[in-house]
């Protein structure tokens, strides 16, 4: 439909003319915001949790409790629900004086993840000993959140770049891979934009506001857990997200199919590996290197990372992320995820919804956590 | 896809780029197919409603001018679109109606609720066929025979959602026209386009945070937080929706189409049939045409009478249009009470201003019609009866002593909004006079570039772009 002609008569023709203004006018506009985005972060910066209500809650909470937390699991949801700080640091050594905080935080994966990771480890107001980091494929943005700050917030050039190349090299197919390079950049252009950044700096005075509130509210106790009974129980959620949570375990106790799908592909691709194990080989090289280069930056600080993936993932998660994992050092890791050796994992009476274990799941991951950082620590220890 | 996102940037740029590389023939069907994909986004079973919608006008318009019975296949056409209509967005509003009376009574209502999603631009769409239709029965049109520009002339993407109300006999015409690139054209409907956004992003969506917090639980406010809601819900709404037709009629003006006028400074009405002269003027010009004419001339027997009943009617059903609820109805009626008053008082209200010297006369009447539209929009904006009987009698009381800063917005944010509220009136004043593009054009290169340059940091760095959907698209 678009013949040659068609193309030379866009770039001699008056339409190629407007066309390259219009590139020339983005190019100036481009540069006159990483100017401007350089003024705001001198005058008036927003802290880097300024994202969403949850993460700034959880990092303001972390930097005034810097004195007792020294351990952090991070990661999404799951690790939201599924880590109870107060079990593990009851059943860990405890001359290994541990007091962990939970921050997970919904949707919080990779590349946002280890951009916060940094972030936080960079931090001189929190002081951490140990690490627990949650891995997850990298994904791309979906339409209707392209805009919104919490999807926007984080990305910087060397994030990004680390996005673009991590998704080109995963297993992904060549349709998501050019949505997820698509959508990253997109959201990267709106952050070098400052897209809607004084709306925002209006949205995080509210959250700060709200924050407040929390903090006086919960005390000392709050461990930054969100496990939940199938009955609304503590966490940091509003009450119309509780409603939400009760409704999926609703549907998903009607039809447990996909928890079953979840225990076969975890099943299937473990015993995939341990047949061919050739194919641990085929790893994404971008996304082993940032662990890797993450690892050694964490260690130089004094603070010891654990990688984990969580039980439930999807097919193509465990596809991308078991060579990786099986690339990192053993004292680094600990395997929660095989259905084969943990069937309660995969349980329905342990399940809040399809994705989530409830608190009785999430007591029992805790103590297998807690038993397998010993089985790692003591070695270490010695 | 709504216009403030950036699929709809990237799908305009696609389309444009396209549009312009393919042959004169082939732009339409380009259209037509990139109209169905920009509604496809907003509703899939929408699309299948808007071609029933579509097929039944063709064939409707067809046989109103080639079949003996013209008036019958008129009337099928006007009760098959209101049915339509009247299916989608008003039966459980009569049937909770017809439920709280039969209540009333003792007795149950046994017609259960429709659970059916409103398709979006429904509204609009069934106006326009409905003028259609009108039209060739008047002989004002020929039916269109080529089906993809009949049906080109209802999906046209730019105005699907939300208008402008455009009549077929205005668009399908250019229809059919070759459209041709034009350099000074585009560039001045790519102005309008970042004006309209301009006001959606920067000023509509930034109000709408003080607007929503106030009106979403009226009851713990009185006073100036009420006062300041009224006031910028109807600054907001004006924002939204012809920051919305900017975009519309700048989308279109890039293709080459000029669609209808929507808005012309309607703050700066001097009275109630002013301001509705300049407010969606699309959809009260034809109410006025389809509506208002055929009743006055039914009821001319009775004078004046007849023409208070007329605009009566006509503003309840403009009230019902708008809104299912009890708060639009009577947002029709307060603005049919206006329009009747005003024209039984036309000859003694000029008697009473000639009193007084012109331009204060004139101040005084655009105060006057600016707070009547403030206080009527109020009843528009309210969840319920209840909450605008509430704002009423509470507009004067100050037991609840709330800051306005309280209220969602910060002082800064409070004052970039008034800020841009200033300049679009600025604006729009000196547009009323001369076109500002045009003294823009006439700027040397460097004064140009900057405003554009400041213009888009403006857009991008105040702007709210969060995702809010526009106003008169739930219409």
């Amino acid at each position: 439909m678009i013949s040659a002609e068609a193309v030379s008569f866009i770039f001699n023709s008056e339409m190629g003319k407007l066309l390259i203004k219009c590139l020339f006018l983005c190019l100036v506009v481009l540069t006159a915001s990483i100017g401007l985005s350089a003024l705001y972060k001198r005058f008036n910066p927003l802290p880097y949790s300024f994202a969403s209500g949850t993460l700034h809650f959880k990092t303001t909470y972390l930097q005034t409790h810097s004195d007792s937390i020294n351990t952090l699991f991070a990661g999404s949801s799951r690790v939201m629900r599924e880590i109870d700080p107060h079990l593990f640091d009851s059943l860990v050594d405890s001359s290994l004086h541990i007091k962990s905080f939970n921050y997970g935080v919904n949707w919080l994966a990779a590349s946002e993840l280890f951009y916060f990771i940094d972030k936080l480890t960079n931090d001189s107001s929190v002081h951490l000993k140990y690490i627990f980091i949650e891995l997850s494929k990298i994904k791309f943005v979906d339409f209707p959140n392209l805009n919104t700050t919490r999807v926007t917030h984080w990305y910087n050039p060397h994030d990004y770049w680390f996005t673009i190349n991590s998704t080109l090299h995963s297993n992904s197919s060549i349709l998501v891979k050019a949505a997820s390079t698509a959508s990253n950049s997109v959201s990267f252009i709106s952050h070098l934009l400052n897209l809607g950044y004084v709306s925002t700096l209006n949205d995080f005075s509210a959250t700060k506001k709200i924050t407040e509130e929390k903090m006086k509210q919960l005390g000392n106790t709050y461990d930054g857990f969100g496990g939940m009974e199938g009955v609304a129980g503590k966490d940091v959620m509003e009450k119309s997200t509780e409603e939400n949570v009760l409704n999926r375990t609703t549907r998903f106790l009607k039809n447990t199919n996909g928890l079953t799908l979840r225990k076969k592909w975890s099943q299937y691709e473990f015993t995939k590996f341990e047949k061919q194990p050739a194919l641990l080989d085929q790893y994404n090289p971008v996304y082993l290197e940032r662990l890797n280069q993450m690892t050694d930056q964490l260690m130089s600080k004094g603070i010891y990372p654990v990688f984990l993936i969580t039980p439930r993932s999807e097919k193509e998660q465990y596809e991308e992320l078991l060579p990786i994992y099986a690339h990192l050092p053993a004292q680094h890791k600990i395997e929660i995820c095989d259905s084969r050796k943990y069937p309660e994992l995969y349980a329905v009476e342990n399940s809040l919804d399809e994705t989530h274990l409830n608190k009785k799941g999430a007591r029992i991951l805790t103590k297998i956590l807690a038993e397998k950082f010993s089985q790692i620590h003591e070695p270490l220890a010695k | 896809m709504i216009f403030n996102s950036f699929s709809f940037l990237i799908f305009f740029t696609v389309f444009t780029l396209i549009y312009f590389s393919i042959s004169g023939k082939m732009r339409l069907w380009w259209i037509l197919f990139a109209s169905i994909v920009f509604y496809y986004f907003f509703s899939p079973i929408g699309l299948v409603i808007l071609s029933g919608v579509i097929i039944f006008n063709y064939l409707t318009g067809i046989l109103i001018a080639k079949s003996g019975y013209k008036e019958r296949m008129l009337w099928l056409s006007i009760l098959g679109n209101i049915g339509l209509l009247f299916v989608y967005k008003y039966f459980n509003f009569f049937n909770l109606a017809a439920t709280d009376l039969m209540q009333l009574a003792g007795l149950h209502n046994p017609v259960p609720l429709l659970h059916l999603i409103i398709p979006i631009g429904i509204s609009f769409y069934t106006l326009q066929a409905i003028g259609y239709n009108v039209d060739v029965y008047n002989e004002l049109q020929q039916p269109e025979k080529k089906f993809h520009v009949f049906a080109t002339c209802f999906l046209f993407f730019p105005k699907i959602a939300q208008g402008p109300v455009e009549r077929p006999r205005n668009l399908i015409p250019q229809l059919h026209e070759e459209k041709k690139f034009d350099y000074l054209r585009v560039t001045d409907a790519l102005k309008l386009i970042a004006w309209g956004l301009f006001k959606k992003v920067v000023i509509a969506d930034r109000l709408s945070v003080l607007v929503n917090t106030v009106y979403n639980d009226p009851h713990q406010y009185t006073g100036l937080p009420l006062i300041l809601a009224g006031l910028l819900y109807t600054v907001q709404l004006y924002a939204d929706f012809s920051g919305y037709t900017d975009m519309a009629l700048g989308a279109s003006e890039v293709m080459g189409f000029k669609l209808m006028k929507n808005f012309n400074r309607p703050f700066a009405a001097t009275s109630v049939t002013d301001f509705w002269k300049r407010w969606h003027i699309s959809f009260s010009t034809w109410l006025y045409e389809y509506l208002y004419n055929p009743l006055s001339l039914t009821w001319r027997d009775l004078k004046k009478t007849g023409m208070v009943l007329a605009i009566f009617f006509t503003f309840v059903i403009s009230g019902l249009w708008h809104g299912v609820g009890w708060v639009f109805v009577l947002w029709g009626v307060i603005n049919g009470i206006a329009l009747a008053y005003e024209l039984y008082t036309v000859k003694w209200r000029k008697k009473f201003w000639k009193k007084f010297s012109p331009r204060v006369s004139m101040q005084v009447c655009k105060i006057i019609t600016f707070i009547f539209t403030v206080l009527s929009f109020t009843f528009a904006r309210s969840n319920s009866l209840g909450d605008a009987g509430y704002i009423f009698t509470h507009f004067f009381d100050l037991s609840k002593s709330v800051s306005p800063f309280a209220l969602g917005l910060n002082p800064f944010n409070l004052l970039i909004a008034i800020g841009a509220i200033v300049l679009m009136e600025v604006i729009q004043y000196y547009q009323s006079k001369e076109s500002v593009r045009a003294i823009i054009a006439s700027k040397p290169v460097r004064v140009r570039w900057a405003i554009y340059c400041l213009a888009i940091l403006l857009i991008l760095n105040l702007g709210d772009f969060s995702g809010g959907s526009f106003i008169y698209i739930q219409f």
